[in-house]
């Protein structure tokens, strides 16, 4: 059990982000390939299958969590005891 | 952690003006898609603009789940050829099939009878006992456009009510939680 | 069922990452120049309102679970794709929308015979009744295109009578699935559908034949062309055939 639990099914951000892109690629190229492709050999069938093999191809490649999604995980500051003053006050350095 | 556990700190977090806000755009959703749906009908003259095929009589042309959009233009006249969608009395679903005769008398008055492609006869017989012919308030609308496949969702809905029952629980509860 | 307690900002050390590489989650993009409030509710976001005080470091498994997971992704991508095939639709659609679809149909009608016999298909009255052969000669292979499911070809014979000022009756089609079965050349085929008049005033009269098709697409607006070459011509003055009751 402890087995299962320990399959890391998460991205982390970069590899998310990495991911979504990667599948919007894929689908658009395979979108606009078919299309051209059917429209040249005017069998809208084949548009459509070949957006399949996109969608297979995209599902494969980005929904399963590939170690090479979770390349960069986060690097967490140690915890504070309670007790610490708020002097440091860690709130955000934003870009404004 | 392979499915989303934040749903539930979502609804734990929401205060009330947020829950009001949720439920208001929810109705929002609804209202706009009525709106839509009536706009729909006054635009196209048919009291049901777009419908979903669900018998395979107009096989090969029009499958199980198939979308077609539907006119009725007062001024646009039945002919031989076309595609209507006709109430029948006593029966519930509306029928699309193709006109195969017609008749029409010099006051305007038209009769005209139906067949499905794919059936053997004529449709005397998917008629209310004793009619001969349909007329034009038989006519819910004329086939003008179509798209495949899309209302398989509907069929399935109305197949399986419990598939129905658990998209609509998942659309209202994603559109409640779900915060912008 | 949990012990929740509002945490103040000083309360959570928060990683020093998320001013670098988290900018494109939903939750940063958000809150990207946090007021007071933003900064708040990000807080409640990030860490939850948990006790945390022992193990702030446990946060970091509350805070995966915020991220996209496996059924997020899926739904993004099937969302996606099913907004490119909507796409890719409207564009196949649009590309045979404007096409011509018009073609001559060359139809003769042959044997034409009269009979004034019961119509069994009605009430049994005494009707008109219209034995056509034809002959059809079209070249429809031209239409097909990646937009085009079927053609529904089909013969019509229009007339006037006394009591109908127009009538159409359908006396034969066809369903055309594939290119190669759309050059038609009929000789002197029999109707297909019983030829009724809505009553007896087929004598003498005026019929003209024409062939025309539905365009069924794939997608897209279903069309009705009708050839312009007709057939016109006489029905017989007299009956083959009479019933008297």
């Amino acid at each position: 059990m402890d087995y299962f639990r320990n399959i890391p099914v998460h991205m982390d951000f970069d590899g998310q982000h990495k991911a979504e892109k990667l599948s919007r690629i894929i689908i658009t190229l395979f979108g606009a390939v078919g299309l051209i492709w059917g429209y040249i050999i005017q069998q809208f069938s084949q548009t459509v299958y070949i957006v399949g093999a996109g969608f297979v191809l995209a599902a494969i490649v980005t929904v399963p969590p590939w170690p090479m999604y979770r390349r960069k995980p986060l690097i967490w500051q140690k915890p504070r005891p309670d007790n610490e003053q708020g002097d440091s006050h860690q709130k955000p350095k934003k870009k404004k | 952690m392979l499915f989303d556990q934040g749903v539930l700190d979502e609804l734990w977090r929401m205060n009330k003006r947020q829950f009001l806000y949720q439920c208001l755009s929810f109705g929002m959703i609804v209202s706009s898609a009525l709106m839509i749906w009536k706009g729909l009908m006054v635009v196209t003259g048919s009291e049901s603009p777009i419908v979903v095929v669900l018998s395979g009589s107009m096989e090969p042309a029009f499958h199980r789940g198939d979308l077609l959009f539907l006119t009725n233009y007062q001024e646009d006249p039945v002919r031989v050829g076309e595609i209507v969608v006709f109430k029948v009395e006593g029966r519930d679903i509306p029928i699309v099939h193709r006109v195969l005769k017609l008749h029409e008398k010099v006051n305007g008055t038209v009769k005209f009878l139906t067949k499905g492609d794919n059936n053997s006869v004529d449709d005397r017989g998917l008629y209310a006992p004793g009619q001969l012919w349909l007329t034009k308030k038989d006519v819910v609308g004329r086939a003008r456009g179509f798209l495949p496949y899309v209302g398989m969702v509907t069929i399935y809905m109305n197949e399986y009510p419990k598939f129905k029952y658990a998209v609509l629980a998942c659309l209202g509860l994603y559109v409640l939680v779900h915060r912008e | 069922m949990i012990s929740v307690r509002p945490l103040s900002i000083e309360h959570v050390a928060l990683p020093p990452f998320w001013n670098r590489n988290c900018y494109f989650h939903e939750q940063f993009t958000v809150h990207r120049s946090p007021s007071r409030t933003s900064s708040n509710r990000f807080l409640e976001n990030f860490v939850f309102r948990e006790e945390l005080s022992q193990k702030q470091c446990e946060t970091r498994s509350i805070f995966c679970s915020r991220m996209h997971s496996l059924a997020n992704r899926s739904n993004h991508l099937v969302s996606y794709t099913l907004t490119v095939m909507a796409i890719i639709t409207g564009a196949c659609a649009l590309s045979t929308r404007f096409l011509r679809y018009e073609r001559p149909a060359r139809v003769v009608g042959r044997r034409v015979e009269l009979h004034h016999i019961p119509n069994f298909t009605t009430d049994n009255a005494l009707n008109d009744f219209a034995v056509v052969n034809f002959d059809v000669k079209v070249d429809l292979r031209g239409l097909f295109n990646w937009n085009v499911k079927q053609l529904f070809v089909y013969l019509t014979a229009e007339y006037a009578t006394d009591d109908n000022v127009f009538n159409q009756v359908v006396v034969w089609d066809e369903i055309i699935e594939r290119r190669e079965d759309a050059l038609l050349d009929l000789n002197d085929v029999a109707s297909e559908y019983f030829f009724w008049d809505d009553g007896s005033g087929l004598r003498n009269r005026n019929v003209t034949l024409y062939v025309s098709w539905n365009v069924i697409p794939v997608a897209g607006a279903l069309l009705d062309v009708a050839s312009p070459l007709t057939n016109r011509f006489l029905f017989p003055s007299t009956y083959k055939h009479v019933v008297t009751k």
